[in-house]
């Protein structure tokens, strides 16, 4: 080898590794991404016994890694390691076909002793409210779209969880959405007619529309049709949850639609009013799915101005958010609350309210490992 | 600190290298022990101290050697005082790995045997701390020898004990290896990109082929007990045996290529152990440093196999159970270094002979089914679990199959392929022939350039390994550190 080309590769290699190691210090630090969906480490202060202890280490090495110059790109350079290693996961998702990812929740991610549980804290609130209380458990969109899991992957057991909420279920309507789900999921999953998101762990407008028909069907309630809600395409650059799980180059963004024919409302979430249940500054952020009432609140109140005049109380995940507005013709007072955040008694805002109807709404696998649900008996 | 970290790539490794390159000669030793103990104290902030005693106590004990040995008095008495140094060593070295590594292992055995309470240490084992205490011991006991000279240069002594490469890891390191180059080396251009390319193969190794299959094994082991199958338990089992083999020789490879970029030769480690068609062939090749250690300062001591075929098994027996106990302070690592022991007595015995009429695919099919085996011994440190594992992998219970194991199957099948080709000299072979293939072509361009050819495409090998596992590191994944029981 000529010294030359030999020092060229030796100094290169020192050159880039030096680049990198010297870039999370010159660097403005991040504290967020957007990308991953989280917050990012920051270089800690340097203090005795955090040294002596180890901690300052453990945390020096951890922001290190999150202020790395090009750190999305090397993780994409890692999922495509991955994949071309043969693998079908990274970060917790499967590579699912067409583009979908799906979480990885097996059975040993699911608490079956805390799903039970759960079933039991709604039941008694089912008994103290007898016929109007329902429960919807949405299935994840791997239960739904079995087909698009990469083949034979192991998925937590579905069918089993719907049988035993049936069993323990009998004050309370357990609503089956997962047939009508599974009805729309057979028709052709590009675009409109997509029931899940691709990117994201929820379901699309269409996906949260087939659960409502079923509600109002098995709760013999009026429905509307699809048309009659003139959903409209709102974005087309959607890259949810999931792709924040894999960061994958070749990701397809999701188109994410909104239901237009909605009556006016006023909207307030936590005690502060919102201009109404779409909140437009989402779409410029990376989780537009937050576009539905700009996200999470432990308690949000809507007040339309439509026909109808049902109250109506829904307990519920984030799978509500895009749900909810199909029933506001039929009901002028809604009141959601979120109990990972709701800290008042349940039970009081009932006997207060004197609702309709009550509707419990969770995803199958967020509701099998909360651990919120006692509020339900409080 | 590991290599296989970002902190260590990007930050310790330029910094080091780079004032390392520029110093002096005569403060080369300073610096490399001075960064090995920055090293150390990364990870270990508090027992960097147990370190520096082990260094000053064998330092002391190298010279009190040497002084008996020169100082005038009576052969006898001459005799029973270097004795007595080297007792007091070997005992000190071995005290500090016991009262660290062994004792609350040994009380809670106690405890649990006799169902009494004695009370316990609750000591963290410091990384390493068998690595370097054989280091050590091997120096004073080949001072006693009289094989190596007492080291007069605390410095450099410093510097061999800490020497951060092989420190947490192996390989193991006999002073008089490196006694030479200890005082002087010279690193060639040639040299340095060599052993470039020998770290981040090693880095490689560790990065893109351990860590990968490791993830299996950490899903089927988290699985064991519940829902796993026949199929699916040979399928970890497996995992594991390609995990361990590529983390360690990545590791012992990146050990090595640093070594030979700061001028020392460090000695392998392993030598294709997986194409082994026998027990005794994979002990010859697998962790070679640590074999050849027991074999030199406890086998041939003990008599090795000059007084007789019982004393031969007996001395065997006690170095697999050492082997086996020094791999961590656990009863599987007994039970898997004296399974080592019957399968070898038996090779020794007749095996060995009946095994070499076989068909060669059957001498590797009888030699990787055992140290599939063993590897599932070395793996479940829990009795009950390791039972049950062991259970299902002979169909005593759980299905033949499940739908998990075939995902499981298809999904690593082709990592599997990769990595088994990889496991042996294949790639090397394949790569030698493309090159004279490649030569006789008699091509113009190749018969000029084909060496400038060569490194460049070598070159760009080792960048886009580096690429990706700097992209396996970012983004988190499985990334675990297998030795802390060591």
């Amino acid at each position: 080898m000529s010294k030359k080309s030999g020092i060229f590769y030796i100094v290169l290699i020192f050159g880039v590794l030096a680049f990198f190691g010297l870039f999370p210090f010159l660097a403005q630090e991040k504290t967020y991404s957007e990308n991953e969906n989280r917050y990012l480490d920051t270089i800690p202060k340097l203090t005795k016994d955090e040294v002596l202890s180890g901690k300052f280490q453990k945390k020096f090495e951890s922001a290190f890694s999150d202020q790395f110059a090009f750190r999305d790109r090397f993780m994409e350079i890692s999922t495509e390691t991955k994949k071309i290693l043969g693998l079908k996961e990274a970060g917790g998702a499967y590579f699912g076909k067409n583009n979908y990812y799906f979480a990885k929740t097996r059975n040993q991610e699911i608490d079956q002793k805390q799903y039970l549980k759960n079933l039991r804290f709604v039941e008694y609130l089912g008994s103290r409210n007898k016929d109007k209380t329902s429960l919807i458990l949405v299935p994840s969109p791997a239960v739904v779209l079995k087909d698009k899991l990469p083949s034979c992957a192991p998925y937590y057991d579905a069918k089993a969880m719907y049988k035993e909420e049936a069993s323990i279920l009998k004050e309370t309507k357990d609503v089956d959405v997962y047939t009508q789900l599974s009805e729309y999921g057979k028709q052709e999953n590009t675009g409109k007619n997509q029931i899940y998101f691709k990117t994201d762990h929820h379901w699309t407008l269409l996906g949260a529309y087939a659960a409502y028909e079923a509600y109002c069907i098995q709760t013999k309630q009026n429905v509307h049709t699809y048309g009659y809600f003139s959903a409209k395409k709102v974005s087309d650059s959607f890259y949810g949850t999931m792709y924040s799980k894999v960061l994958d180059p070749f990701a397809k963004p999701d188109d994410l639609y909104a239901a237009v024919n909605v009556p006016q409302a006023e909207v307030i979430c936590d005690g502060e009013a919102k201009k109404g249940i779409y909140d437009v500054e989402m779409l410029l952020k990376k989780d537009k799915y937050a576009y539905f009432f700009g996200g999470n609140y432990a308690k949000t109140e809507i007040k339309s101005h439509s026909s109808g005049s049902g109250k109506m109380l829904v307990i519920k995940d984030s799978f509500a958010n895009s749900f909810v507005p199909f029933l506001m013709e039929d009901y002028n007072d809604i009141t959601m609350i979120d109990l990972r955040y709701y800290r008042s008694s349940v039970n009081k805002l009932i006997s207060e309210k004197n609702f309709d109807r009550i509707l419990i709404l969770y995803e199958m696998s967020n509701f099998a490992n909360d651990i919120n649900l006692y509020k339900l008996v409080h | 600190m590991v290599f296989s970290s970002l902190v260590f790539l990007c930050a310790f490794f330029p910094v080091v290298v780079g004032i390392y390159a520029i110093c002096p000669l005569k403060y080369k030793n300073f610096w490399l022990m001075l960064s090995s103990f920055f090293f150390y104290a990364w990870g270990e902030p508090v027992y960097v101290f147990i370190m520096i005693f082990s260094t000053v106590f064998d330092y002391i004990n190298g010279r009190l050697l040497e002084y008996f040995d020169l100082k005038e008095m009576e052969a006898v008495s001459k005799e029973n005082c270097r004795k007595a140094v080297l007792f007091i060593s070997v005992f000190g070295n071995l005290a500090i790995l016991f009262v660290f590594k062994y004792f609350d292992f040994l009380i809670t055995s106690w405890n649990q045997a006799t169902s009494s309470e004695l009370g316990l240490l609750h000591l963290a084992l410091p990384i390493g701390i068998s690595f370097y205490t054989f280091q050590t011991m091997s120096y004073t006991i080949d001072v006693y020898k009289k094989e190596v000279k007492a080291q007069h240069n605390l410095i450099a002594f410093g510097m061999y004990v800490s020497m951060f490469p092989q420190l947490i890891a192996g390989p193991i390191v006999r002073y008089r290896l490196v006694e030479s180059e200890m005082r002087n080396r010279t690193v060639t251009v040639e040299q340095w990109v060599h052993g470039m390319r020998r770290f981040l193969i090693g880095l490689g190794k560790k990065v893109l082929f351990a860590n990968q299959i490791g993830a299996l094994w950490d899903d089927i082991s988290g699985t064991a007990g519940s829902g796993l199958s026949m199929a699916g338990a040979w399928i970890g089992a497996i995992a594991f045996t390609f995990q361990i083999y590529f983390d360690f020789s990545g590791y012992s490879d990146m050990a090595i290529g640093l070594g030979e970029m700061f001028g020392f030769h460090f000695p392998e480690n392993f030598l294709h152990p997986y194409e082994a068609e026998s027990i005794t062939e994979f002990w010859r090749k697998w962790h070679i440093t640590l074999s050849g250690w027991f074999r030199d300062y406890v086998y041939i001591p003990l008599g090795g196999n000059r007084s007789g075929i019982i004393r031969q098994i007996f001395n065997l027996f006690i170095v697999w159970f050492l082997t086996g106990f020094w791999h961590g302070a656990s009863w599987n690592f007994v039970l898997w270094g004296l399974y080592y022991f019957v399968l070898l007595v038996l090779e020794k015995l007749f095996l060995l002979k009946e095994t070499e009429r076989w068909r060669r695919l059957f001498r590797h099919l009888y030699a990787k089914f055992f140290i599939i085996v063993g590897w599932t011994i070395f793996a479940n440190e829990d009795f009950s679990q390791l039972e049950s594992y062991l259970k299902t992998m002979f169909g005593v219970n759980g299905e033949l199959f499940n739908s998990e194991a075939v995902y499981q199957f298809r999904t690593y099948l082709p990592l599997m392929v990769i990595l088994a080709l990889a496991s042996t000299r294949i790639p090397g072979f394949l790569y030698n022939k493309g090159k004279d293939l490649l030569k006789k072509s008699g091509w113009k361009f190749i018969l000029e350039h084909g060496e400038k050819l060569e490194n460049g495409v070598c070159g760009a090998a080792t960048v886009v390994i580096l690429v990706l596992s700097l992209g396996m590191l970012i983004s988190g994944s499985y990334n675990p550190f297998l030795y802390f029981r060591f």
